[in-house]
């Protein structure tokens, strides 16, 4: 008996393009082999065997558009397909219509780095499409496909034609396939349901997820959580309801009555803490997160408490009954592992969540602080993996390290593609009402989150390559996005931190340009989807409270350097920020640290004076439009102060 | 009983928390836990109190701050690892305090928290007025057990975030009980809650 369906397949032809001396030669006419005329007819015009293959039934058939419950598997490969795709599949003949305005496009336009284009040329001789349909007919699987594919993959948009040409078909793929297997696997979404329609309108439920741990980690030693949340996440990934994964983010859909504690079953038994939402949507509406759902549902609340038919004294009544009800609609809540009523001391000193049963160190005569630890902290301890350099480095306790943490989160990345997304489907001629109807969809997040990871492995390199692979430990996890997203690097004097934001710089310069295009011209800070927090400190200060700091909400950056203060700042700020940092302007700001110290009032005063205006107006002048404040520019001064 | 509401003053405080690792201790920079403020206003007053409260977010005060201290143990003669506390400096916060009205004073002094040696948690109250516990729905602002949360008031729990507080059985001994968080959704008295906003 062969394989089953693979989805994941469906597309194959989309990675050929036969040429028309060649199709000229075959009687065929030249194309994509995405033309379902055009596959069919390969085999015979090759010589070669029909691969008798369910995959190549899905190949064929999947055009169609419509199939029956005889089809089983390719009905619900056209379901996966539309709600897989960037822009809903409905109505088709509208998007037809739309689209047939411009050129087609062979590169995947990158809507956070549109210059970032590469020349596209697909296979298509004799030899390679003999070898194609041999491939297909061993009935090959999802990986062999990745593998033997990969870069095609990642070059061929799913869609050549504007604006559905921004995610590539690798990340089309991904998805088909999660959502293929998830209705596969669940009969309620088939057993009354003839057509692709009336499968498409079952309801289904998004979820998002936090994920994080109770623990105050303040030994190097408890830094081991990071691997084990990074591990957990990336075998979570393997769940075909598991759309996308961030550091520590999760998006996925669920069955209407499935549980989330099932989902995240594998997290919440490996002590970590799970704060959940969901929101109900359509099978053919896979869109946005849980929250933008619900701030939609917020927002329209608004506008029907604002109705006149509703007296003013009504309103914290109706009000109070209708957030009641999208309680219902969206609900939220915080998985964790059985939690006792009561229990007796001693509590577990590390994650104060559990009685604590032993002792640490277990030599009970060995030097040093003893602390009390339940049996999940215990044994993170016990397995522990130390970070070598870290510890080398907190035997000297004058030395300085920076903690330094990007983070990417999938609300703020709805919010900041959705627009960018809606406007190039207006420059490429869709009518407004049209374009606004576009959402951000989980194959664009995961388009994003390729760029993303290539970025963050960037700039730890350039990190490393800057500061010294001696003064780099990698913290987040042992290796990918999450090993890059928490970096620790020791400095030799705080005014190397510039240094960090220059780097950090020149990678959103590299990977992210609409950004700040975003930041500057439009003032839209809060839709920058990554996070920067830098946090300063002797080696020996705990991690815990860099951590608590870092977790804060704080904006696109943030400096903080314990014993001096914080800086938040927008992304668009960054280049004067770095500027500002240069020797050139130590001096001025030395003295305004100095005059601070006397009295901050008395700072503001010896700013603004006349004498003093070319030296410091400029700098004020360019940070104020940004958001930036005559506080930011002291707390910078001091905190470049060593 | 009535509730009542007061405003605590500190120039330094550390409330809650337990030390880390045997090196730093950490204190609360946002609620103020039954736990500590109850246990405080009982050794003074005696009788049957319930109190919880919350620091304020303001600019001007409850910075966080630290202070390093090397405790010396004179039996041996030598002084132990330093130890690394966190506090906050200009302290100001809101306790709500359930008790009858002839109780506690309209203004009062006392010492609560750690480090009282070295000059941290003497902290003055001052009556504002009976508390507003007009339900509302948003966020805890404390820390209350979970089982003293109908107490305070709180008449539904919508999204909780536990955690345990110490709740002493008898003047020597005492259990860990699961407790409601800062941050957990609730519908609750406004003194206790940060109201959600459309």
């Amino acid at each position: 008996m062969g394989k089953p369906l693979i989805p994941e397949l469906h597309d194959i032809g989309k990675l050929y393009f036969l040429n028309s001396d060649l199709a000229a030669e075959l009687g065929l006419r030249s194309g994509s082999l995405h033309d379902r005329k055009l596959m069919e007819a390969l085999p015979s015009k090759l010589n070669l065997l029909e691969p008798q293959t369910d995959s190549w039934r899905g190949i064929l058939a999947h055009h169609q558009g419509v199939a029956s419950l005889a089809d089983l598997d390719v009905l619900l490969l056209i379901v996966a397909d539309h709600a897989g795709s960037n822009i809903s599949r409905e109505p088709e003949e509208k998007k037809k219509k739309l689209t047939k305005r411009g050129p087609v496009h062979r590169t995947v336009h990158k809507l956070w780095n549109p210059d970032d284009q590469h020349e596209l040329i697909l296979p298509g001789s004799r030899d390679e499409l003999s070898s194609l349909v041999r491939w297909l007919a061993t009935d090959p699987d999802r990986h062999e496909l990745f593998e033997c594919y990969a870069h095609l993959l990642d070059a061929r948009p799913e869609e050549l034609q504007p604006p559905m040409n921004v995610t590539s078909l690798a990340s089309h793929l991904t998805i088909v396939g999660k959502i293929y297997r998830f209705l596969c696997q669940r009969q309620q979404f088939y057993t009354k349901a003839r057509t692709v329609q009336e499968i498409e309108n079952k309801e289904v439920d998004l979820i998002k997820a936090e994920v994080t741990f109770p623990q105050q980690i303040v030994r190097t030693r408890d830094m081991t959580l990071f691997a084990l949340m990074s591990q957990k996440i990336r075998e979570l990934t393997r769940d075909d309801r598991v759309l996308v994964t961030t550091f520590d983010q999760v998006l996925a859909i669920l069955g209407p009555d499935e549980k989330v504690e099932n989902l995240f079953g594998l997290l919440i038994d490996a002590g970590l803490k799970v704060s959940w939402e969901r929101a109900r949507t359509k099978v053919g509406d896979l869109k946005s997160t849980p929250s933008a759902l619900r701030r939609e549902r917020l927002a329209r609340l608004k506008l029907e408490l604002a109705q006149p038919e509703i007296p003013e004294v009504r309103r914290p009544q109706v009000l109070a009954r209708r957030l009641d009800q999208i309680d219902a609609q969206y609900p939220r809540g915080v998985l964790f592992g059985s939690l006792a009523e009561r229990f007796s001391p001693p509590i577990c000193d590390l994650c104060q969540m559990e009685q604590a049963i032993a002792s640490w160190p277990d030599d009970l005569q060995g030097p040093g602080p003893r602390e009390n630890l339940g049996p999940r902290c215990y044994a993170l301890r016990q397995n522990a993996s130390r970070l070598l350099k870290l510890d080398r480095w907190t035997e000297a306790p004058t030395n300085r390290v920076a903690w330094v943490y990007v983070g990417l989160d999938l609300d703020r990345l709805v919010a900041f593609l959705r627009p960018l997304y809606q406007k190039y489907a207006q420059d490429v001629g869709w009518p407004q009402e049209e374009a606004a109807q576009i959402e951000a969809r989980p194959p664009l997040l995961l388009e994003f989150q390729k760029d993303y990871r290539r970025f963050l492995a960037d700039f730890a390199a350039s990190v490393e390559e800057h500061f010294g692979s001696e003064n780099l430990e990698h913290v987040g996890g042992e290796t990918g996005e999450a090993a890059n997203s928490l970096l620790c690097v020791r400095l030799e004097a705080i005014t190397q931190l510039p240094s960090l934001l220059s780097l950090y710089l020149e990678g959103i310069k590299r990977y992210f340009p609409a950004m700040l295009q975003e930041s500057s011209a439009l003032n839209v800070t809060l839709n920058v989807p990554l996070r920067l927090a830098i946090s300063v400190s002797g080696v020996k200060f705990p991690f815990s409270e860099h951590w608590r700091i870092i977790q804060e909400e704080h904006g696109d950056i943030l400096v903080n350097v314990v014993g001096k203060g914080q800086m938040r700042a927008p992304l668009g700020s960054l280049p004067i920020l770095i500027e500002t940092g240069k020797p050139s302007h130590r001096s001025a700001l030395h003295n305004l640290v100095e005059v601070a110290r006397v009295s901050e009032a008395l700072a503001r005063v010896y700013v603004e004076d006349r004498e003093r205006y070319q030296e410091y107006q400029p700098l004020l002048d360019r940070m104020r439009p940004l958001g930036m404040t005559y506080a930011s520019l002291l707390s910078y001064a001091k905190i470049l102060e060593d | 009983m009535p509730f009542w509401e007061y405003e605590l003053q500190a120039d330094k405080l550390c409330l809650g928390e337990r030390v880390k690792g045997g090196l730093f201790r950490p204190c609360d920079t946002r609620a103020i836990r039954y736990s500590a403020i109850t246990g405080a206003l009982r050794s003074v007053f005696g009788g049957d109190l319930h109190a919880a409260g919350y620091f304020l977010e303001s600019p001007e005060h409850n910075r966080v701050e630290y202070l390093t201290y090397s405790p010396r143990d004179d039996a041996i003669g030598v002084s132990k690892l330093p130890l690394t506390i966190q506090f906050l400096a200009d302290a100001l916060g809101r306790v709500i305090v359930k008790t009858p009205q002839e109780l506690l004073p309209d203004t009062f002094e006392l010492n609560m928290g750690a480090m009282k040696s070295q000059g941290l948690g003497y902290c003055h109250f001052q009556l504002l007025g009976p508390a507003t516990m007009e339900p509302v729905r948003g966020r805890l602002l404390t820390r209350l057990p979970a089982h003293r949360a109908v107490d305070f008031e709180v008449q539904r729990v919508i999204v909780p975030i536990y955690g345990y507080l110490f709740e002493p059985t008898s003047p020597v001994s005492g259990d860990y009980v699961l407790s409601l968080f800062e941050g957990s959704k609730v519908y609750g008295p406004k003194c206790l809650v940060k109201e959600e906003k459309l």
